[in-house]
């Protein structure tokens, strides 16, 4: 409980938040289930949790938007009771859904409810030069206030809810996953963004699963567990190893590391590309995924590899080449569309659940087993649904994920974000495919269930079946892919052992500071063709260790933002000038490298 | 996935984003084909009393429309299918009231009308907020309903219209009473635009949770886009009453249809958030020209089916070009519907001089001149009843260098268009000054021309 937490430092400032004892019922779930928590002003303090553990709930809560049904929320000694009293009383909240109108303009949905019913708080020609102003600040790059928002990017989108969130200097600021739909490089500004409102005596409330950024960003954290707050960590015992321990309700932080990555028992291929290109002018590769692998997939945001597990799974057509998958009569099936990838036995699992997942109004169950209606009908012609079996596939698989649900009529939307994705997956299993593709399905997954979906995916290769892991987390390969390829401009980039695998050389891979040579390799994209040497290399990585190498200009301004971090924090990197492979590239940049701290444009690698 | 579409490579001058609108294209387009044809098949639309017809016809589906609209925007699907029988139902109560002595004053005839309509719509908006019904349950009951009420209360149509009104309706001058409230009500709503609310209109229709978390009062804004599409029913009332000079239960009732389709055609979006004066004007226009052109074709007596079979079809091949707006956002930043309707509007004014200066050298129509057949005769014979004569010819000549400057205006708009574009103010006044101030030269023109031509008549 909190109070058995030390609270013997920053008792100067005040308390800003305080949550006493609040309960939130959905009908039979517990939301909430007595949580209490206190947040002072100048912190950034950290909801912490895993999925369904009511961390959202508790942030809709506090913004005022969900009535409570037992307890007392003081937010600046009052209760604000609709979105509206919050605002006045100077609370700012950033949702995790992008709330933006699609056929309003960036202005207006930068200033949406800052005006009063009738009149404007500001004249339409100041509105558009500080919305234009606040846009690129953010972003760092100029954005049209007159556009139309439905015509911007995703992560634009975000920026236009952050924006409104600052537009005025909020008293309390509340995140709730606000970085979801942001890069590397738009991260680190908003973090920037908070260090200055926090330095300013502002209290930043933030809900994330990203454990690498909380523990980089926050000064405290609030740990809750089913509904109730389970311990409040301060600045220096913020480490994953203490958070895991809190948030599963046991000290597992070490089980992850044992686990090594499977590898392939023979050298057979589940599946093939030749010449294939995503982009229409991306360079064109060759890949093979042999039978009982686990392939990861990584990349800066937008770089093709999206694109490429798209294409593998017969979702999006490639732009050149041919993607065949091994039939199981030794034959080569091609996949171009959805239905010959269903023919071949591939599945696809979308971390993006809303677009390409659950269908809102149907019951768990149909969600988890309609794709095997047609494979498991009785009587013939009549295609009755088979229900009994269905049944037992349904509760192999719910109890396998452990899926939390109520009944399995129930709909699916009244699961909680991570268990909705869990159904997704357990819906991909369900087809025994041979291939299974996953695009980055963690996200929004707590630890537990990413445990049990690393553990069925290895038992899965183990079997001879083979899996394409896209994700954006590298910490997430750790001990689990058997090999890695790191994609850039469409095209891969470089490629790495599972066994021996770095976070750190990924993450410079991914910024283009590799030399690519493992391509090449037995681990690269076509391991049959490479010279064999196994070199076993020990398996390394010890679970969710994060080490982030920052650009210079990046790191400048972490340190402006006062709390230092040590030297093995913010690695030394090491920035080689690479002869970058004489190809024709996409004309794409990569913002990461073009945009420095303060968006100014910056040339190239420098020594 | 949405990942992909982040980091879309931009070049780094460029603001991101694009705030074309093309929406209003389709019915701009539809609306000049429309007069062109229309003009063509019947030049007598091009006078003062074919214009004072037109809209004393047309005005009440405007109306209607606009009513439709105003709570169209405020989002959740909201077609208030009880347009129609709204109007009969105002239209039939006025009448009944004047009819018993009551309401002889046309200032407590506006009130009168325009507070039913409001508190109909306060009523169907206080279901919507609190009973959480959705709205195209309760304007279907809502159209039931009135549908029987109205034949309550008057069985059979008849009675009189409001003596003031009572020259209303015979359109033989542009400028009626009713152009007025049309007028009017369409600078009301533009003087809307311009207020807070409005734009809280716009971002609730958008994205009703975004407006409701940001702090935006909803249920307010709600009731008031619900009072304001009520005044409209009001409006749309009078002029109908004003129309037909007397009451009709039943007649009332063919505007929802008419509305919505106008509503659809003219860019609206049913879901919410877009929709303007102007859109839903060009749509309910359009519907009138569908219906006039067709009428100058002689169906018999199946035009009316052939009318409703065009309106379908031109709607459903309208919403199917408007699955191009994607690809011209992608390609147009920038569209600018005032600049298109502008450049069109010059086009077709070529052809109503064409054909009316046609028309008044031929003197009575449909003369058919004899003799050989030649290239142009058979290719415009279809389109035109009149024929041309040796005399049009002369006057054609005399025209050539018309053509030609309205040909060199247009290129000259198109220019100047890429001029500002290109440039980085983003305004398009300098080009719209071009274009008028040319299209007063042209005038000028055509004026000075006209003291040799017979009769010619100011058609804009």
């Amino acid at each position: 409980m909190a109070s058995s937490a030390p609270d013997i430092e920053h008792v100067t400032s005040r308390e800003t938040i305080l949550v006493r004892g609040v309960k939130k019922y959905f009908g039979p779930t517990r939301a909430l289930d007595g949580v209490s928590f206190s947040a002072r002003a100048g912190e950034i303090h950290a909801i912490v949790g895993g999925n369904g553990c009511g961390k959202s709930t508790l942030a809709k809560v506090v913004s005022g938007i969900l009535p409570i049904d037992g307890g007392t929320v003081s937010i600046l000694g009052e209760t604000p009771s609709t979105p509206a009293e919050s605002r006045a009383l100077g609370i700012s909240t950033v949702y995790q859904e992008v709330l933006v109108a699609d056929e309003s303009s960036v202005v207006d949905n930068i200033f949406m409810g800052a005006d009063r019913l009738f009149s404007k708080t500001l004249s339409q020609e100041r509105k558009v030069a500080r919305a234009a102003e606040l846009m690129e600040e953010l972003s760092g790059e100029p954005v049209d206030p007159h556009a139309l928002v439905g015509t911007l990017p995703l992560g634009l989108k975000q920026w236009i809810t952050i924006a409104r969130a600052l537009l005025s200097e909020p008293k309390i600021l509340i995140l709730d996953e606000s970085s979801a739909a942001l890069d590397f490089d738009s991260t680190e500004r908003l973090f920037a963004r908070m260090r200055a409102l926090r330095n300013r005596g502002t209290t930043v409330l933030i809900v994330t699963h990203r454990i690498a950024e909380l523990i980089r960003i926050s000064d405290r954290a609030t740990v809750l567990r089913d509904g109730r707050d389970v311990g409040v960590l301060e600045k220096a015992e913020i480490t994953e190893r203490n958070l895991l321990a809190l948030m599963t309700g046991e000290d597992r932080g070490t089980s992850h590391a044992v686990h090594t990555a499977p590898q392939p028992r023979t050298p057979e291929r589940a599946m093939k590309a030749r010449n294939l290109a995503v982009w229409p002018n991306a360079r064109s590769f060759d890949f093979d995924l042999r039978r009982g692998e686990i392939v990861g997939v990584a990349g800066l945001d937008g770089q093709g590899q999206d694109a490429f597990v798209r294409v593998l799974a017969g979702v999006a057509p490639a732009a050149r080449g041919l993607v065949q998958v091994a039939d199981r009569n030794d034959g080569w099936l091609p996949v171009r569309t959805l239905g010959e990838a269903v023919k071949g036995r591939i599945a696809y699992v979308s971390g993006d659940r809303k677009r390409e997942g659950i269908f809102a109004s149907l019951s768990i169950f149909e969600n988890m087993v309609m794709p095997l209606y047609r494979e498991k009908k009785r009587a013939g012609i009549l295609g009755i649904i088979d229900r009994p079996t269905l049944t037992t596939i349904f509760k192999r698989e719910a109890e396998n994920l452990l899926i939390k649900f109520g009944a399995k009529e129930d709909r699916i939307t009244s699961l909680s974000g991570g268990n909705q994705q869990k159904v997704l997956i357990g819906r991909g299993f369900a087809m025994r495919p041979d291939v299974i593709v996953l695009n980055d399905p963690a996200r929004g997954i707590d630890v537990g269930a990413k445990t049990e979906l690393y553990k069925h995916l290895r038992a899965f290769a183990e079997e001879g079946r083979a899996v394409v892991y896209m994700s954006s987390e590298i910490e997430e390969f750790l001990g689990f892919a058997t090999r890695v390829i790191v994609f850039r401009d469409g095209a891969p980039f470089d490629a790495f052992d599972g066994r021996a695998l770095e976070t750190k050389r990924v993450l410079e891979a991914m910024f283009g500071q590799t030399s690519g040579e493992g391509l090449a390799t037995a681990h690269g994209l076509t391991p049959k063709r490479a010279r064999t040497e196994r070199s076993g290399g020990a398996p390394e990585g010890d679970g969710v260790r994060v080490q982030v190498s920052v650009p210079a200009e990046i790191k400048a301004t972490l340190r402006s933002g006062h709390d230092g971090l040590s030297p093995q924090q913010v690695p030394v990197e090491r920035l080689v000038a690479t002869a970058t492979p004489k190809v024709a590239m996409a004309p794409k940049t990569i913002r990461v490298v073009e945009f420095g701290a303060e968006g100014q444009p910056r040339s190239g690698a420098s020594r | 996935m949405s990942t992909a579409a982040i980091t879309t490579p931009t070049a780094k001058t460029e603001a991101q984003g694009g705030r074309s609108n093309p929406f209003l294209l389709m019915p701009i387009t539809l609306f000049f084909a429309l007069l062109a044809v229309a003009v063509l098949r019947a030049p007598s639309l091009m006078s003062a009393s074919g214009i004072g017809a037109a809209i004393i016809v047309v005005t009440p589906l405007i109306l209607a429309t606009y009513t439709l609209m105003a709570s169209t925007i405020s989002g959740r699907g909201t077609v208030d299918l009880s347009v129609g029988p709204l109007i009969g139902f105002i239209n039939v109560t006025l009448i009944q009231l004047h009819g018993a002595g009551l309401l002889e004053n046309p200032i407590a005839v506006f009130l009168y009308c325009m507070a039913v309509g409001a508190l109909y719509q306060l009523i169907f908006s206080l279901i919507v907020i609190y009973v959480r019904v959705q709205p195209i349950i309760v304007s279907l009951s809502g159209y039931l309903a009135l549908s029987g009420i109205n034949l309550v209360i008057l069985p059979r149509p008849g009675g009189m219209a409001p003596a003031f009104m009572a020259e209303w309706g015979y359109g033989t001058s542009i400028f009626s009473p009713i152009l007025i409230i049309l007028l009017l009500a369409t600078a009301a709503w533009l003087l809307f635009t311009a207020t807070a609310f409005y734009t809280h209109l716009r971002l609730m229709g958008s994205d009703e949770r975004a407006a409701y978390t940001s702090g935006v009062p909803i249920t307010i804004v709600r009731i008031g886009a619900h009072m304001i599409s009520g005044c409209f029913a009001g409006l749309a009332a009078i002029c109908f009453t004003a129309l037909i000079s007397s009451g009709d239960p039943s007649q009332g009732t063919t505007y929802t249809l008419i509305a919505v389709t106008a509503l659809v055609l003219g860019g609206a979006s049913l879901g919410g958030g877009r929709g303007g004066v102007f859109g839903s004007a060009l749509g309910a226009i359009n519907l009138y020209l569908i219906t006039y052109v067709l009428s100058t074709f002689n169906f018999g007596t199946v035009q009316s089916f052939v009318t409703n079979l065009a309106y379908g079809a031109i709607l459903v091949i309208s919403l199917l070009l408007t699955l191009l707006i994607p690809v011209i956002q992608r390609r147009i930043r920038n569209f600018s519907p005032l600049l298109y309707f502008v450049a069109l509007s010059v086009v077709v004014l070529g052809i109503i001089l064409h054909a009316i200066f046609d028309y008044g050298a031929l003197g009575a129509a449909g003369a058919i001149v004899p003799g050989p057949l030649d290239m142009q005769a058979a290719l415009t014979g279809p389109l035109e009843i009149a024929t041309v004569s040796p005399e049009t010819e002369a006057l054609r000549i005399a025209a050539a260098p018309l053509v030609l400057s309205v040909l060199l205006l247009i290129v000259i708009a198109v220019f100047v268009r890429l001029a500002v574009g290109q440039s980085n103010r983003r305004t398009l006044a300098p080009a719209v000054a071009v274009v008028v101030a040319a299209l007063v030269l042209a005038g000028a023109y055509v004026m000075a021309e006209g003291v040799r031509g017979p009769e010619t008549e100011a058609v804009e």
